[in-house]
Parts: structure tokens; C-alpha cells; sequence
């Protein structure tokens, strides 16, 4: 043992070295993480407790001349409940989008968002909407936006969505 | 008249030079001081202090100076016998007066079957501790005796007879310091706590110097790659956090660029760190190795001579002294 502890103090300052980070780029909403166009929610992890109210924010990533889109989200009802829905800034132009939202109170949430006024398309990446949860119980509740998505162009025909996000809000 | 002088010349080198051999043929002046004591009367430690002054003579390596002068200069010199007993008074009192090149100093202690006796060996020309002694011994008092017999053996630097060995009775305990030698190990000891300091030991400066130096270089980039690292680290820890709590597309990408620019600068700074401190352990390493291989050069006899006047009270005389420290 007084050997280890001999040869361990000899090698010490060989062993010196300091702790490194080793950043991983994981926001959602890098064109680098993601595979654009996508509809994702970011953050896509939330800490909260039961009695709580989550704000969830939807996104759309590097889209290209959308006139409008429906967002479906599944949600576990048994833990979370349906506040409230309000639109983000993604759509708003000269005039407020035509924003409308349907929970069908059994786990399912539609989401409606048309752009109005002289543009009639948008591109890039921006929030669609924000959605208030309240927390019923604890345990992890995920959120999955569901592939009957749909993003539309000013003609009404499907842009293609290559991904679609999942998000997980942890209560205590 | 030239030929008067080159012959006087001739003679007074001749004379020196035979000192100069005779001194060095190991055969020393000693004056034993007369030893302390605790537990034990004065007649005991007359007695011992005999045993060990008969022992001392039969080395044949001491030539012993006569109690009665020492404790007469001591006297003379204003110091009184039974409190003038340490190395420092009995310097003071005594000088180079008596040309005695050594002093032995002891102590005796008694504690019911316990002993401990110290002697100590002093240069008188250098003040400097030669040799200690210290016996702790526990048995019969003719076992102690026996002891205090050996013990004027290993002041002088011999090894005790073998008639004297077979004698030993009771537990001895023996420890020998030898402050005033220089050792490899007291060199490697040195070196290992501070870089060069073996050298300087070994009164090799230039090359204790080149060592410290080196490693003090070798430290202070690492450190200063340290504190570059330490900066780095912090700046990784602040853009990668933006970046992930980031949601606007374009500045998301600037912190990402941020966050790898200061994660490359943060790998380099630990890489030079780890390599300066690689560096000055491998110089400190190589500084103890190298302190402990030193040759550990003697003093030259130019350096360890010493000439002076002196008075000689058993000849009532003054006297031309030379005298070298025998090492």
C-alpha cells in the first residue's frame, strides 16, 4: 500500500490536467440538429410540479412560403389539462393571423394558424403558438406533434415537414 | 645571507607541511569537558567520565589535553566549572587558546534502570557539531558502562572492539547525527522540497540555480496557461448556456460559433498546461537525481587550514597554530 501510495505521488504531476467541457449542440432549433422544415417545441424539456401552469412554445424551423398550417398535438390527459392557446409572432403581418384551437379534451390538441393580410406566405423559423398547460399529476407527460401535421403553401397544397419535435414536461 | 634565509624558508615549509601530514593522519587534540548530569552523584560521574576517557586513549586516535589546563582556562577566563559544562560557554572560555582542535561535551541522565548518555564532538576552530551520540540504554549499570565504553569508539568515528561488543548487556538504543557532514541523502532530501536547494547544499550554485530557475519557468507558464484555461473554460460555460437558451435563429449560431472557438482555445490551454507541469516535474525529478549523484567534493586543505597566534600555558609560550578541520 505505501508502494501505490509512493509511485501515485511520483506519477501525480504527470496526471495533472483540468476538467474540459464538451458542449453538445442540442437546441432544438439549430438547422444543424434538426432536419428542416420542421414543427418542434422548444425548449422541448420543462421542470414543474402538480398545481402548476407550463408554458409550452411551438415552432416552426426553416420553413419555406407557408400560407397556414395545423399543428396536432398529443398530449397524456391523465397529467396535463388544456389552459389556454395563443398565437405567436411567426404569423402576424400587416394584419393578426386567423388563429383558432380545438382540445378535444381527450388528449388531442388542433392547432390552426392562417397568415392574413398582403403577404399571404412566410419563411424562416419563428413561435406559432404558445400553449398553457396545467400540471394534475406528477410523473413525466410527453407532448408529440402528431404527422397529421400540416404545413400549406398560398395554393393550399402540403409542404413537406421533415421533422416533427416531441417534448416531455417532468413534474415533481 | 640569501642562502640563510632560503634555508630558514625550507625549514619553516618543511614544518608545515609535516604538521599539515600529521594532521592529517586522523590523530586529533581533544579536551573532554566535564559531562552533565541528572540522577546521579558526582563521585558516579567522576568514575564514568574516567571509563570513557581511559576508552577514548585507547583509540589511539585522540590526544587528549590535560583536564586540570582546560578547566584552568575556563577559570582564567572568567567562567566557573560546574556552569560552563555546554559547547558555547566552554568556545567562549577556551578560544584557540589551548590549540586544541576538539571538544567533547556529554551528558549522563539516570532514571531508576534507565540511561541516557549524549556525547557531543565539536570542531572548536569551526564551533561547528561534528558528531552527536545519543544512547538510550536500559539494564544493569555494568551494561551502561559498557555502553559509555563503545560510545568513545563512535565519537571517534571507529568501530568498537569486538571484546567491548560481546559485553553489551541490556537494551541500547543508538542514534548518530553528523550535522556538520554533508550526505547524498541530505542533498536528494533537500532537492526534493525545493529545486536547486540539494545543489546549493552541495555548494554547486550555478547548477541549483539553472535547476530552480528552469522549474520556476516551467511552473509559471503553467500557470499562466492555467488562468488562460480558467478563462476559456468560463467563456464555454456562458456561450454554450446562450446558445441553449437561445431562440432566435442567427444569434443562436453566433453562440455556437463562440462556444467552439472558446472550447478550441480552452483544449489548448489545457494541453500547454499539462505539458509545463509535465515539464517541471520531470525537471524536479531530474534536479534530485542529479543531487543525489553530486561528488561531494572535500573541502580543500587551502580551505580548511587555519593559521594563527596562540599561547601554549603548559609551555607558557606563544605559538604560531596551524590547524585544519578533519572531516
Amino acid at each position: 500500500m505505501r508502494l501505490t501510495n509512493r509511485i501515485f505521488v511520483i506519477l501525480a504531476p504527470f496526471l495533472v490536467s483540468c476538467d474540459l467541457i464538451d458542449p453538445v449542440f442540442d437546441n432544438i432549433l439549430d438547422v444543424e440538429y434538426n432536419d428542416p422544415p420542421a414543427l418542434l417545441f422548444s425548449p422541448n424539456n420543462y421542470s414543474s410540479s402538480t398545481g402548476k401552469e407550463v408554458d409550452v412554445d411551438l415552432y416552426a424551423l426553416k420553413v419555406v412560403d407557408v400560407a397556414g398550417m395545423r399543428a396536432r398535438i398529443i398530449y397524456d390527459d391523465s397529467k396535463l389539462e388544456v389552459l389556454g392557446v395563443s398565437a405567436g409572432e411567426f404569423f402576424s403581418s400587416s394584419e393578426s393571423p386567423l388563429f383558432v384551437f380545438d382540445d378535444d379534451g381527450t388528449g388531442q390538441l388542433d392547432i390552426y394558424s392562417v397568415i392574413m393580410g398582403t403577404e399571404k406566405k412566410v419563411s424562416g423559423s419563428g413561435k406559432i403558438a404558445i400553449i398553457k398547460f396545467l400540471v394534475k399529476r406528477s410523473g413525466e407527460a410527453l407532448l408529440n406533434l402528431s404527422d397529421e401535421s400540416q404545413l400549406l403553401d398560398s395554393n393550399g397544397n402540403d409542404i413537406e415537414i421533415k421533422s416533427l419535435g416531441q417534448g416531455v414536461i417532468i413534474a415533481q | 645571507m640569501l642562502l640563510k634565509y632560503s634555508k630558514f624558508f625550507s625549514v619553516v615549509l618543511t614544518c608545515l607541511l609535516a604538521q599539515i601530514f600529521s594532521q592529517q593522519s586522523s590523530v586529533v587534540t581533544v579536551a573532554i569537558v566535564d559531562f552533565e548530569k541528572s540522577g546521579m552523584s558526582e563521585l558516579e560521574i567522576q568514575t564514568l567520565e574516567q571509563r570513557f576517557t581511559a576508552e577514548l586513549r585507547n583509540t589511539a586516535k585522540a590526544i587528549l589535553v590535560d583536564k586540570e589546563v582546560l578547566n584552568a582556562q575556563i577559570v582564567s577566563a572568567g567562567y566557573e566549572i560546574p556552569t560552563c559544562k555546554d559547547v558555547e560557554c566552554v568556545l567562549l572560555a577556551i578560544g584557540d587558546t589551548l590549540g586544541v582542535q576538539y571538544i567533547i561535551t556529554g551528558l549522563i541522565k539516570k532514571n531508576k534502570e534507565k540511561y541516557v548518555l549524549e556525547t557531543v564532538f565539536t570542531d572548536v576552530t569551526t564551533g561547528l557539531e561534528e558528531r552527536t551520540i545519543k544512547t538510550s540504554y536500559k539494564g544493569p549499570v555494568d551494561g551502561m558502562v559498557v555502553e559509555l565504553e563503545i560510545m568513545a569508539w563512535d565519537i571517534m568515528n571507529l568501530e568498537a572492539p569486538e571484546l567491548l561488543a560481546v559485553k553489551r548487556k541490556g537494551k541500547a538504543k543508538k542514534k548518530i547525527r553528523r550535522p556538520g557532514v554533508k550526505t547524498s541523502l541530505g542533498a536528494l532530501a533537500r532537492a526534493s522540497v525545493l529545486p536547486g536547494w540539494g545543489h546549493y547544499y552541495l555548494d554547486q550554485n550555478a547548477r541549483g540555480l539553472a535547476f530552480y530557475s528552469s522549474e520556476l519557468v516551467a511552473l509559471s507558464l503553467g500557470y499562466l496557461a492555467y488562468r488562460d484555461y480558467s478563462r476559456a473554460y468560463d467563456k464555454v460555460e456562458v456561450y454554450w448556456g446562450q446558445y441553449r437558451a437561445e431562440t432566435d435563429e442567427q444569434l443562436l449560431q453566433y453562440y455556437k460559433g463562440k462556444t467552439l472557438t472558446a472550447e478550441d482555445e480552452m483544449i489548448q490551454k489545457n494541453n500547454t498546461l499539462i505539458t509545463m507541469f509535465r515539464a517541471a516535474a520531470v525537471i524536479h525529478a531530474f534536479n534530485m537525481i542529479d543531487a543525489y549523484m553530486l561528488d561531494i567534493v572535500p573541502e580543500s586543505l587551502s580551505e580548511r587550514a587555519n593559521i594563527g597566534l596562540g599561547y601554549d600555558p603548559i609551555i607558557r609560550q606563544p605559538q604560531l597554530r596551524l590547524s585544519i578541520a578533519l572531516d
